[in-house]
């Protein structure tokens, strides 16, 4: 395994002796073949010269061990990046931008503080994934729902963190995030918003506290490592319904987009709706075929990845919907919400499905429902047999927008011999599109991944053109994702290095995450 | 009660099982291992992709379900949860440890010929 840059073997050695004495012999791991499992698969970069492979990891179960870790990363010069569940596939998974790094794997740090029904909220750590929040609501018997995004085992802070996407009433992660505790790269741990108040007793109700909200700072960033989080829930509605809107034509897309962001913003829908191209029979997390709905090799259908050359299949729409409330309320907006979709699209169709309290039965619903209503399912992830690098774009709610944007991620696609037929389309909030598109990697072909590496700037570039930037960098474009954010000779990026250089002297936490590079690399860099 | 509040260290966690390995055979902890960490994806019900993924890739000529099989080596099972395969992300060893894999091994094991 490659040592980090400018450390000798003898200091390797002994900054390895040193974190062994912080958590513990059993809790670094520098064996091929634990390396080997924090290698990314979904890399474009795998197997290449470029991949940048750790030198080690180490598995801190407190917070004085996320110090003591991070203390060595300072006296010796490591760079270092934390992960909560390491399984951020499609953004980067465990992959960092240095050779030689030393990986924090927070898993072990995985204690439910607080489960509190009465007011929907959790306290935890970022080890605790969605899944075992879940297990642990199951076993004490609450009435609550999770959300969070299809992969169930991802971690209920990084997804926050990340900003990324569940499918339910709190489908915005980072929205459902309160309070963070958070050790700074020189060691020293803050409390933000109410959990900075000695003895918090508001800590994930209210996120803002007093003074600047600095929550923020510390997502999709490399300014701490989280350790604590609050977090809402959602509590058992008296109904919820379950459907799918369905358009039959490919130009459906725009109505489709205008008359739900009509229903977002006025309130009718509230979740974070999911729009794909529709292959009939295949609802999004029913049971799927097994050729990947997105980004896959060539020949799958129906999603951007799919054939190239021939004429392409162009699929209709679809959305899941749900509606949670009291029982006469839910149906009275379901017919209202039929109604303006019968009015914009011809032939629109539905299939539907209601569920009344208590959800005793809920541990057995198809996965299309738990998604809805927030409870973790391990349907998707599974069937996905390949990997890509998601280049995923934020536009308006707007279906006019969408469809030239389209027009041009295609273009970029056909260059590359596929085609793009629309990814996924989510909606953290009923003001911004989240447009997702994936570049191919193909396992033990560099060749095909560095084309396809091509083709993911090329996506970046051209969406660029068109004032858009994407709303999460996969690890190894992050670089070409910052680019983007260009107003004022990079004004942004200067801010966020002045911070950077502030908060991390030495430059030792996830350098280049974002973008954002520490001094000491900026100098080697330029 | 209006609030709840307890530190509660999960019951899935690898921590956890460090007493009760001592009294276990490795049989028992393999099965509860399997039980925790497993079945969600490779049990018998509805939607487990594991399940399914190895129901297409057999077509009946081997069992779906990994308890069923009687011809999975340790050297297959350790590197399968090791390395990617396909639908199943590596376990890592703050997952799955060296010891853990041993007592699944002999769990998966058990009715090999
Ligand atoms: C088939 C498929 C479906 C997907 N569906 C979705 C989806 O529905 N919604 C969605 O949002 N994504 C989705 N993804 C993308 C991604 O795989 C998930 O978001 C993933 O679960 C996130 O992984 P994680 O929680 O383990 O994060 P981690 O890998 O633990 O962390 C991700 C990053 O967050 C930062 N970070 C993590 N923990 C900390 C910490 N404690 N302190 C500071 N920084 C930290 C680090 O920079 C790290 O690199 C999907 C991917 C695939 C392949
Ligand atoms: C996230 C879902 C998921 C989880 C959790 C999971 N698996 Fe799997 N597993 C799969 C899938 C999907 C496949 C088939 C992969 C493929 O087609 O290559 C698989 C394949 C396997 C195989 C190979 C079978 C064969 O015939 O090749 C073994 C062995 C296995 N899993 C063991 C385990 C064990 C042991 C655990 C628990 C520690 C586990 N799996 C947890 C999804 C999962």
């Amino acid at each position: 395994m490659p040592l980090p840059a400018g450390l000798s073997q003898q200091d390797f050695d002994g900054a390895i002796a040193e974190l062994r004495e912080v958590v513990g012999e059993d809790w670094v791991f520098t064996s091929d073949a634990h390396i080997e499992t924090y290698r990314d698969p979904y890399s474009p970069l795998q197997g290449t010269d470029d991949e940048p492979i750790p030198s080690a990891a180490v598995a801190p179960h407190t917070v004085e061990h996320v110090q003591g870790v991070l203390r060595v990363a300072n006296d010796y010069g490591i760079p270092t990046w934390a992960f909560s569940t390491g399984k951020n596939f499609g953004y980067g998974g465990t992959e960092t931008r240095v050779a030689g790094s030393l990986i924090i794997d927070l898993k072990r740090m995985n204690r439910i503080l607080e489960l509190n029904e009465t007011n929907a909220t959790a306290i935890v750590e970022p080890g605790v994934s969605q899944y075992e929040l879940w297990q642990e609501i199951q076993r004490r018997g609450l009435r609550l729902w999770v959300d969070g995004p299809s992969p169930a085992y991802s971690s209920i802070v990084a997804i926050g963190l990340e900003r990324g996407v569940g499918y339910g009433l709190n489908g915005d992660r980072y929205r459902a995030l309160s309070g963070l505790e958070v050790v700074l790269p020189t060691g020293e741990v803050i409390r933000t918003g109410m959990a900075a108040v000695e003895g918090s007793g508001a800590w994930a109700q209210y996120p803002y506290g007093l003074g600047p909200h600095v929550q923020g700072m510390f997502s999709q960033s490399n300014y701490g490592i989280v350790t604590k989080v609050g977090v809402r829930l959602i509590p058992h509605p008296p109904a919820f319904r379950s459907s799918l809107v369905i358009a039959p034509n490919n130009e459906d897309i725009v109505p489709m987009i205008d008359t739900l962001r009509k229903l977002r913003l006025g309130g009718a829908i509230n979740n974070a709706v999911s729009l794909g191209p529709h292959v009939p029979g295949r609802d999004p997390w029913a049971q799927a075929p097994i050729a990947a709905p997105m980004g896959g090799p060539p020949g799958a259908p129906g999603g951007p990845g799919g054939p190239g050359g021939g004429p392409p299949r162009l699929p209709g729409w679809s959305f899941r919907l749900g509606l949670y409330g009291y029982d006469r309320v839910v149906e009275a907006n379901w017919e209202e919400i039929q109604d303006e979709f019968n009015a914009a699209i011809p032939g629109a169709n539905y299939e539907t499905e209601k569920f009344l309290a208590p959800y005793d039965d809920q541990d057995n619903w198809e996965s299309r429902h738990k998604m809805l209503a927030g409870i973790p399912s391990f349907q998707e992830t599974p069937l996905w047999n390949h990997g890509g690098a998601f280049i995923s774009m934020v536009l308006p709610f707007d279906g006019q927008a969408y469809w030239e944007f389209r027009e041009v991620y295609d273009r970029v696609y056909r260059q590359y011999g596929r085609r793009y037929i629309g990814g996924a389309l989510h909606n953290h909030s009923p003001w911004g599109l989240i447009a997702l598109g994936a570049a191919p990697v193909v396992r033990d072909d560099p060749e095909a991944n560095a084309r396809s590496m091509e083709m993911a700037r090329m996506l970046i570039e051209e969406a660029g053109k068109l004032g858009y930037g994407e709303y999460r960098a996969p690890t190894p474009f992050a670089d070409e994702a910052a680019a983007a954010y260009a107003w004022n000779d990079h004004a942004l990026m200067r801010f966020f290095e002045t911070l950077k250089d502030t908060l991390d002297p030495n430059g030792i936490l996830a350098p280049g995450k974002s973008g954002i590079w520490p001094s000491r690399y900026r100098e080697d860099r330029a | 009660m209006s609030r709840t509040t307890a530190i509660a260290s999960l019951l899935i966690l690898p921590f956890a099982y460090g007493g009760a390995a001592a009294q276990d055979s490795a049989l028992e902890l393999g099965e509860r291992i399997y039980v925790d960490k497993c079945e969600y994806c490779h049990g018998d019900g509805v939607q487990k992709g594991g399940t399914f993924m190895l129901e297409a890739r057999y077509e009946g000529e081997l069992p779906a379900l990994l308890t069923e099989r009687t011809n999975l080596t340790p050297e297959y099972i350790t590197a399968t949860l090791r390395t990617w395969t396909n639908g199943m992300a590596p376990f890592r060893p703050t997952e799955i440890s060296d010891s853990e894999l041993e007592a699944l091994v002999a769990y998966l094991t058990r009715n090999n010929e």
